[in-house]
């Protein structure tokens, strides 16, 4: 179990990055919802140990993350929001160098390994390319494959989906749903969808706090019978933002539907069936958090 | 919109740091350079103005190639940027011209790049006005200069490289690939500077693309005056080169644009990428069912031996990806081209003549090519090497695996030392390759293998780690290049500020290396200075360990909460053990150099020079004893380097005054153990300066005798911080009696001789030497002072050795484990001998007078290639100068090899001629064609048997004429008997280059030949030309008899001694009175010649025979002193010769006709019959002459 106490860190700039974050993370995989500079790679970044935090602590069971560096990255697996590759390196080279890196010292159990992560992430047809000429969901593939290197406790995935299409997606999302139960996966994502698709436990973060956490089955309860769906007409939308909590509008066949908050029944507008998103949009509302919608 | 887009660049430039940064690197760079000698932008100035033309023009023009470094980062990033940024579809999908695009964008980055170069200039500018410059060496603000210089050299060279460099850019869209180009433009000057010699230094001039080769080709010849004064005019080469390069830069410009994909044409990379993606689309493959071995668990270790394994998977990666840039090969190619090159250019070092390409002058060669090259070669790599992980984005992934700090550290420790591994091997088999090809055979790869990679390339190892930590440090590849510079200009500069102590400044000598002693003497420092910067390497790599940016925190804060996190117990320890064993290094070092040792500066030692001169020079003219015998026992210590030497002058008043002070100077270093004068008491001493005066009880009657005895032990303790001298090695010690032995009276010889240098300590400018009309100075002789002495000495030296001093052998005999020599001369010599001792080969000969006197000849060597043609050239001499001049004095003619590293000279003692392993010994003759100087420079040494040792002249102006001139002439004549007329014209056209060039570097006046003041470039340059051609004015005869007359009437004389006066009208008494002119130009005055052949014409006869017609120009110019010209009549008997083909074994070509005819006006034609048919026509064309423009005097027949 992750747990990670009252942890905050200001940047040079006097952003304020985390703001005393307390979170018990258990096995399996966690989803952190959060919209763009909410925190979430600050977060990720200092439990990968790239970060020094202010104050606070953070503990995979018993290794201190900021104090033992060395003792978590020995347990670590780590798919960063962007990355690149070494020009002209293929996965085979990059792979088998990395898990030289993790430990994974004989070579013969390396080379099963890296041959079973390839297959695995479907990379194997394409071991012997460069992977600076990899397409996004490609690259993403690989880089959950280096993540799963060695015996990793505590995995962390930064933003993986963003920018893949549907198919990338759904077959990323098949990679991540077969990492083992027993090892704490943390997803970070702003897409509603790679929560509700994934992951048993889930927080939302944003202006470096923990707005929200628990299960998504859960949390949609607790909002069960506050949203209400409207059609409108598009240039009316304004009047009704003034009116009530919008939450999120979205378009069907042309139309604007619009999502809002209310305990009550407003007038002429229709009960709707709590989904991830709603809870995701209402909690940014309440927090006075703008997203683009 | 052309506007846009350059705005939009420069706003760009304009809030980065880099253009501030830089700006004020090339300021302060300049400032220095022009307020400071420490930094030498350019060259040596002190000669001229601090502000003179001259002095601008080159620092700006130098300047022009080292913003190059800073402006490359403006003109490529352009287009780079867009790429890496991705910027490039937003801007191409406004509606932008292609043209308008490219050219906005190089626009913005030239004018930031000019900012910087500016910058530099601005720095020389303000650093005129300083108040603490030399005010006599400041001439008027020349604003002309600055506006020439950057007009026409500094900003057209920036355009021009720039616009190269911009389209390597935007066709590669490589930061590196720009980079290497970058190196390449550099590379290929220093190339063609290899090539700069009279014959090829036309083509360089235009193919330079800086243009410093016309520009240096321009002022090649020009005086001091005309550097404080004039401007090079824009014409021939200088100009061809503007046009040609401002041409190929604009067609770069051209290919640029051309080049530029402008619509988004996915690049090759791109549609690879596309392709993949395509072949990735099929249905996910289903995913495997079994589930993965992956999961099951692997074994993960984190010990040692898996760092190792880390460390070398990681250094792996590192050296692949340097190899398999193009860059890096290209690099390579650039190294081993340069080598081959400079080969060529270095190995024909003397007259042209070669000299066998041994592994000692390769490992020199290639440390000079590669000195700079090498250290910017690094400086990049380790700036790529240090930010790769971040550049490429893979830095969190590898940041948060579980290795040590160490492995990746250590790891492109390896790759960065690889590379110059790569290099310098490579290097290596360049320089066997250069070997091989001449057909050298003894090839020595340790020798190889030590000079390159360690000796050489240590300072270059501390620098690698040293610009890590400046990465480490800064986190910014320009910053940290900026504090290189900075480091790099303080090792320059330092000394100037008194600060010299190697435990500071990094300054490992390169210890020379000697075919008698190998790496030799310095050896010991130069380890003890390794291991200790070694150790602070250690310490400075234990920092970057602390501080190694893991992660992306870069605030000073954090990182210190990092850096103590690391700070583990074994890693205190470390730090402890290895700061104790740096400061115990650092002790035994500053043991040896402060406290074994007297640590003095440079500055130091000019302060005792001046000092010496204002405590002492009153006693100058103080009337001593003259020294008449000298008996001496000398023992050498090879093994310890040190020798120990009991003394005995006799010494006589000469004057007609009691004289009743003895005053004695000693080089300081040396322990004057006794000295004792029989009735004498000390009166004052002055170790530091060496100065010693000694009362006499009764004052030393006229004409009576004393005895003086001395103790003098010269010893080497330990090590020094410059080093001990290189006098007294393992095998191979020579020094003479001025280094080792007390010295009577004032010695002028110790004073300051530089006059920027007498400034600063208000000392008055340097005498250089008597006038020729000063009665004292007459009864001083040029060498010795006082007179000849009697001399006698036994040497010895460890067994295995042989010791040499001038005389002969008496007896030698083994003791105690050493040898001993005893040697004594009959006839007196000139108080001024030599001590040698080395295992030395020898050859004996003997040559025979016509009268039926034996000399042997004997060579005492260690390289064997030429001691046939020292035998030659030593009896051919002794045939001509016995038969012209007089008789030789000595039984016996001794020439002795002695060490490159204690000079590259040969020197003439009695019977003695230390001779240098890096002029004769090795000179590779075997091609016909080329100036046989060991048969010359032996010629010149025997002759100064004659010069010198026969007859001297008094120690006023002039003197180095009679013993240096005479023996060019001797050497001349003796080579000319040897060869042939036809060959002295290659000897004499070096000769007149090395002239003219010396005027522009004459430090206070060019003296005419006759009042010489110890001018090398007068009294050796000038007076070959002048006496070879007085000799082909008056007749061989004539000349020969001249000087046999002089010699007759001074040879072996006593006080007074004779002038230059004396010889001239030696020489006037055997010249026609048409040529009494002659001797007047060319011996009392400057004189300079203008002659050309403006046009040739030629015509065959009906008889079958060629008339040529030549329309000649002659101007006739008289210098000053200090080199202004003025155009005098022109008067004089002038050579025309008719050429034809070339001998194809020598490649001199044959003369058809060679006479004098009278040129009595600026424009002439001359008509000549020839049987033969001409190849080439021309008016002075052996150069007998001193012309300005030696090569237009000859000109193809047409």
């Amino acid at each position: 179990m992750l747990a990670i106490k009252g942890l905050s860190k200001t940047y040079k700039n006097g952003v304020r990055a985390l703001n005393n974050i307390t979170l018990d993370i258990p096995t399996g995989m966690f989803g952190l919802l959060g919209p763009n500079g909410a925190g979430k790679s600050s977060l990720m970044r200092t439990l990968a140990t790239l970060q020094e935090a202010d104050s606070g602590s953070a503990f995979l069971d018993d290794i201190n993350i900021l104090q033992d560096k060395d003792s978590l990255r020995k347990v670590l697996g780590y798919l960063p929001q962007d990355f690149g590759s070494y020009p002209k390196m293929t996965p085979l080279d990059m792979l088998d160098h990395f898990a030289i890196l993790k430990g994974v010292s004989n070579r013969s159990e390396r080379r099963d390994m890296v041959d079973s992560l390839l297959h695995k992430t479907n990379l194997y047809d394409v071991r012997k390319k460069a992977i600076d000429t990899f397409s996004g969901g490609m690259k993403q593939r690989f880089g959950i494959a280096q993540a799963l290197i060695g015996n990793p406790r505590l995995i962390i995935v930064d933003e993986p989906t963003a920018g893949l299409d549907p198919s990338e997606r759904n077959r990323f999302h098949n990679l991540l749903a077969e990492i083992g139960e027993n090892i704490v996966v943390i997803l970070s994502t702003h897409i509603v969808e790679d929560v509700s698709d994934l992951c048993p436990n889930m927080a939302i973060m944003g202006k470096g706090e923990i707005l929200l956490s628990g299960r998504p089955r859960q949390v949609i309860d607790n909002l069960r019978g506050h949203i209400w769906r409207k059609r409108v007409k598009r240039d009316a939308l304004a009047d009704y933002q003034q009116q009530y909590q919008v939450i999120l509008s979205h378009l069907t066949e042309g139309e604007t539907v619009i999502h809002v908050l209310s305990a009550t029944h407003p007038e002429g507008f229709e009960p709707q069936e709590v989904d991830l998103e709603d809870v995701y949009f209402s909690t940014l509302i309440k927090h006075d958090i703008k997203v683009a919608v | 919109m052309f506007w846009t887009i350059a705005r939009f660049e420069m706003n760009f430039h304009r809030r980065q740091y880099l253009f501030y940064v830089l700006s004020g690197v090339f300021f302060l760079l300049s400032f220095l350079g022009t307020t400071t000698n420490g930094v030498q932008i350019g060259g040596d100035f002190s000669n001229v103005n601090i502000n003179s033309p001259y002095a601008i023009l080159i620092k700006l023009s130098t300047m022009s190639v080292i913003t190059l470094l800073g402006a490359i980062a403006f003109s490529a990033s352009g287009v780079i940027r867009d790429q890496e940024l991705k910027m490039a579809e937003l801007f191409l999908s406004t509606p932008v011209r292609k043209f308008e695009y490219v050219y906005g964008r190089f626009f913005g980055s030239f004018v930031f790049a000019a900012g910087i170069y500016l910058a530099a200039a601005l720095g020389i500018m303000v650093g005129e006005f300083m108040p603490w410059l030399d005010q006599e060496r400041l001439g008027a603000f020349d604003f002309n200069a600055y506006w020439y210089s950057i007009w026409l050299v500094g900003l057209p060279n920036l355009f021009i490289c720039s616009s190269i460099l911009f389209c390597i850019a935007t066709a590669t869209r490589s930061m590196m690939a720009t980079y290497t180009g970058m190196v390449a433009l550099l590379m290929l000057t220093f190339l063609l500077e290899t090539f700069n010699e009279p014959a090829t230094v036309e083509t360089i001039s235009i193919l330079d693309p800086f243009g410093a080769t016309a520009i240096l080709e321009a002022t090649r010849y020009w005086t001091v005056f005309e550097r404080n004064t004039l401007l090079p005019a824009l014409e021939g080469a200088f100009l061809f080169n503007r046009l040609l390069w401002m041409g190929i830069a604009l067609a770069f410009l051209a290919l640029a644009s051309w080049l530029y994909p402008f619509n988004i044409n996915p690049s090759r990379k791109q549609r690879k990428k596309a392709a993949l993606l395509d072949s990735d689309t099929a249905p996910s493959a289903p995913v495997a069912a079994a589930l993965p071995a992956a999961l099951t668990r692997v074994q993960q270790q984190f010990g040692l031996t898996t760092q190792w394994q880390q460390f070398w998977s990681q250094t792996r990666l590192e050296v692949k990806s340097i190899m398999r840039s193009t860059a890096f090969l290209i690099l390579l190619l650039m190294g081993l081209v340069l080598i081959v090159a400079n080969a060529a250019g270095n190995l024909g070092n003397l007259f042209g003549t070669s000299v066998y390409p041994t592994t000692a002058i390769m490992v020199d060669i290639i440390n000079g090519a590669f000195s700079l090259s090498l250290l910017f070669v690094l400086v990049y790599y380790a700036g790529e090497l240090m930010v790769r992980e971040r550049q490429v984005r893979i830095s969190g992934i590898v940041d948060s695996m579980p290795f040590q700090n160490w492995v990746m550290l250590a790891a492109k420790l390896s790759a960065l030392t690889l590379v110059i591994v790569a290099m310098m091997l490579s290097a290596m088999l360049a320089g066997i390759g250069v070997q091989v090809s001449r057909g050298f055979y003894e090839i020595d790869v340790l020798h190889y293998l030590a000079g390159l990679l360690f000796f050489f390339q240590f300072p270059i190892y501390l620098m690698m780690v040293l610009a890590i930590f400046a990465f480490v440090l800064t986190r910014n590849k320009f910053f940290a290049m900026a504090l290189m510079v900075i480091y790099v200009m303080f090792l320059m500069a330092a000394p100037q500020v008194g600060l010299e102590h190697a435990l500071y400044r990094m300054r490992m000598p390169y210890p020379a290396y000697s075919a008698f002693t190998g790496y030799g003497h310095n050896l010991e420092p130069i380890l003890w200075q390794t291991l200790y910067w070694g150790l602070f390497g250690c310490l400075l790599l234990l920092v970057v360990q602390l501080l190694w940016p893991r992660g992306s925190e870069d605030d000073w804060r954090n990182r210190f909460s990092v850096a103590r996190q690391r700070l583990t117990r074994p890693m205190v320890a470390s730090l402890a053990v290895v700061s104790t064993l740096f400061v115990i290094t650092g002790g035994w070092i500053y043991y040896n150099t402060n406290v074994l040792n007297n640590y003095s500066t440079f500055r130091d030692r000019e302060r005792m020079q001046a000092d010496y001169e204002i405590r002492y020079q009153l006693y100058a003219e103080l009337n001593q004893p003259a020294i008449t015998s000298v008996y001496t026992e000398v023992d050498i210590y090879p093994d310890t380097r040190d020798v120990m030497i009991k003394g005995r002058y006799s010494l006589t008043n000469r004057s007609s005054e009691p004289i009743s002070e003895i005053h004695i100077s000693l080089m300081p270093e040396l322990d004057l153990q006794m000295l004792d004068i029989p009735g004498a008491s000390l009166t004052h001493v002055e170790e530091a300066l060496g100065y010693r005066i000694y009362a006499l009880r009764t004052p030393l009657a006229a004409g009576a005798d004393l005895t003086m005895d001395f103790d003098v032990a010269w010893t080497t303790p330990g090590f020094s911080n410059n080093g001990h001298g290189a006098e007294i090695t393992s095998n191979g010690t020579f020094f003479n009696n001025g280094a080792a032995f007390p010295q009577i009276g004032y010695q002028r010889s110790q004073e300051l001789q530089d006059n920027n240098t007498r400034r600063r300590f208000d000392l008055p400018p340097v005498q250089r030497a008597a006038s020729i009309d000063d009665p004292d100075a007459l009864m001083k002789s040029g060498l010795g002072g006082s007179g000849r002495v009697n001399f006698e000495t036994i040497v010895s030296t460890a067994t295995g050795q042989t010791a040499l001093a001038p005389g002969y052998l008496i007896r030698d005999w083994q003791e105690n484990g050493r040898h001993y020599f005893h040697y004594r001369m009959d006839t007196p010599i000139w108080n001024f001998y030599s001590f040698m001792s080395a295992a030395y080969e020898v050859k004996k000969d003997t040559w025979t007078s016509p009268a039926g006197d034996e000399v042997a000849i004997e060579v005492y060597y260690v390289h064997d290639y030429n001691i046939d043609t020292m035998i030659r050239s030593t009896k051919n001499s002794l045939d001509y100068f016995t038969k012209n001049f007089s008789p030789y004095q000595y039984r016996q003619f001794r020439i002795l090899e002695f060490p490159r590293f204690q000079g590259t000279f040969a020197q003439a003692f009695p019977n003695t001629i230390p001779f240098s392993e890096a002029i004769g010994f090795i000179a590779d003759l075997r091609d016909p064609r080329e100036i046989d100087y060991v048969f010359y420079v032996t010629a010149h040494e025997l002759a100064h048997q004659w010069w010198g040792h026969q007859v001297i002249g008094a120690d006023v102006q002039g003197s180095t004429m009679i013993v240096e001139s005479l023996a060019q002439y001797s050497a001349l004549m003796a080579m000319e008997r040897e060869y042939g007329a036809e060959h002295m014209q290659r000897f004499l056209a070096f000769e007149l280059d090395r002239y003219l060039q010396g005027r522009g570097g004459e430090a206070i006046e060019e003296m005419p030949l006759y009042l010489v003041e110890n001018q090398a470039y007068i009294h050796y340059r000038k007076g070959s030309l002048v006496l070879y051609a007085i000799k082909d004015y008056i007749g061989e005869d004539n000349m020969n008899r001249a000087l046999a007359d002089f010699l007759d009437k001074f040879a072996f004389g006593e006080a007074p001694y004779p002038t230059t006066r004396d010889l001239i009208s030696s020489i006037r008494a055997h010249t026609p009175a048409e040529f009494q002119d002659v001797i007047t130009d060319m011996l009392e005055r400057i004189v300079l010649f203008d002659l050309r052949v403006t046009d040739s014409q030629l015509t065959t006869l009906a008889d079958g025979r060629y008339e040529v017609t030549l329309e000649i120009s002659a101007g006739k110019f008289e210098a000053s002193g200090g080199g202004e010209e003025s155009a005098i009549t022109i008067n004089d008997w002038v050579d025309v010769g008719v050429f034809g083909a070339e001998d194809p074994l020598t490649g001199v070509p044959t003369m058809l006709y060679l006479q004098k005819h009278l040129i009595n006006s600026n424009e002439q034609q001359i008509v000549v019959t020839v049987d033969s048919e001409p190849v080439s026509v021309g008016i002075d064309p052996l150069n007998k002459l001193i012309d300005r423009n030696p090569s237009d005097n000859v000109v193809p027949a047409q």
